[in-house]
């Protein structure tokens, strides 16, 4: 539903709130369909509940930023 | 540049959403890149049925559409989805939050679901909306829905230019429908009582039929208005809404009317295009200081046509 909504609205830029704590697998299934549908150059970027010892992992699998709560719009928007 | 215009294009008609997704963003932007899209997609278009869906914020536009996408899914169309401007200050809705409404279609490879803001759109709404009636009837989207508020020159202009146009409403309003009537309230071909579930739904439908008897809701091209009642949440009405619709789509293609309304479309785009060029090239003329910024005389008329003349000779020349 992400990949097919940044398709049709033709987004820049995709950010994923989860709060679940299921970012991993969450994260690695929306990378793999964005490769299939040939948009895996649209950046993503996270927000939410995330587990800072999964950083690096997320940054593996091609996430460009994770944000934690109260982080201030403008850094969000400078840190591309 | 033209020949990527082109082969995006070809591929969206060829059923690449992705270059379809990308065609539209165009149409938002620069009205050069969106003039070449039309030269190339006119040809191809031409046979969709366009249903406009107005309706003052909170009648349920977004419900209702997701239930006729379904509706019309069943019966083999493919259907298209214009949403124009989510982000509305009159409606207070949410961004994107038409999407969540239909999003039961989002994955659906025969649905493609577009909105369109007019925050920030450079070309002007009325291009973008038309613009992409016309990509997607091209790429062969044969039922599609622009649902606006209604609200303000452009959606007006915008609404005017359907096939068939179903104003929603629901109870409680019919008084309201008096002030609603400056816009488009009153030209709709079928007029939606949606939430009919709630109290006060026979009150409302005798206000508009009796609207309706006394021509205060006018029909448009010998047409006679109807009103339907649904409940687009419970799923009730929603078999006579399609009857009505298609109804009203035999109506006007055995009148010669659709084709009437494919003309006044292009003639519209074309009409903005004009604009949109003129003012363009009056703008950069004004940048540039061409023009003096303090009136030189105290004849306006004579130098606005002055200007007018420079600004034309200047666009024809280029």
């Amino acid at each position: 539903m992400i990949v097919e909504a940044a398709i049709q609205e033709d987004v820049d830029v995709i950010g994923v709130s989860i709060l679940s704590g299921a970012h991993l697998p969450l994260t690695t299934r929306l990378m793999k369909l964005l490769k299939e549908r040939n948009i895996g150059g649209i950046p993503v970027f996270l927000g939410g509940t995330i587990l800072l010892p999964d950083i690096p992992k997320l940054k593996q699998l091609g996430i460009e930023g994770v944000f934690f709560l109260v982080t201030p719009l403008s850094v969000i928007i400078e840190d591309r | 540049m033209s020949t990527g215009i082109e082969e995006l294009v070809s591929s969206a008609i060829g059923g690449d959403r992705r270059s379809l997704g990308r065609l539209l963003s165009y149409l938002e932007g620069d009205p050069a890149k969106a003039s070449q899209i039309l030269s190339s997609v006119l040809g191809r278009a031409g046979k969709a049925h366009v249903i406009g869906v107005t309706g003052i914020p909170g009648s349920g536009k977004s419900t209702l559409i997701s239930r006729l996408i379904a509706a019309y899914r069943r019966k083999g169309h493919r259907v298209a989805v214009i949403a124009i401007d989510p982000t509305s200050p009159y409606s207070h809705g949410a961004l994107l939050g038409d999407r969540l409404r239909m999003q039961e279609h989002a994955t659906d490879p025969g649905v493609f679901i577009r909105s369109v803001s007019t925050r920030g759109l450079k070309g002007g709404l009325s291009l973008a909306a038309l613009g992409m009636i016309e990509v997607f009837d091209a790429a062969g989207y044969d039922k599609i829905f622009v649902e606006s508020v209604g609200v303000g020159q452009a959606e007006v202009d915008i609404m005017h230019t359907a096939h068939t146009l179903l104003v929603v409403t629901m109870p409680g309003v019919g008084d309201e429908i008096q002030a609603l009537k400056a816009g488009v309230m009153e030209i709709g071909d079928i007029y939606v009582l949606n939430k009919c579930d709630k109290p006060e739904a026979s009150k409302t439908y005798e206000y508009l039929s009796f609207a309706i008897r006394t021509g205060e809701l006018r029909s448009r091209g010998g047409w006679t208005p109807k009103i339907i009642r649904t409940a687009a949440t419970l799923g009730q009405g929603i078999n006579d809404l399609v009857t009505s619709i298609d109804e009203h789509y035999r109506y006007i293609v055995e009148g010669g009317l659709y084709t009437d309304k494919v003309s006044v479309r292009r003639r519209f785009i074309l009409k903005i295009l004009a604009e949109k060029i003129f003012l363009d090239a009056l703008n950069e003329a004004y940048a540039k200081g061409e023009i003096p910024a303090i009136a030189e005389s105290t004849d306006m008329y004579r130098e606005a046509i002055e200007i007018i003349r420079k600004i034309v000779g200047r666009v024809c020349s280029a």
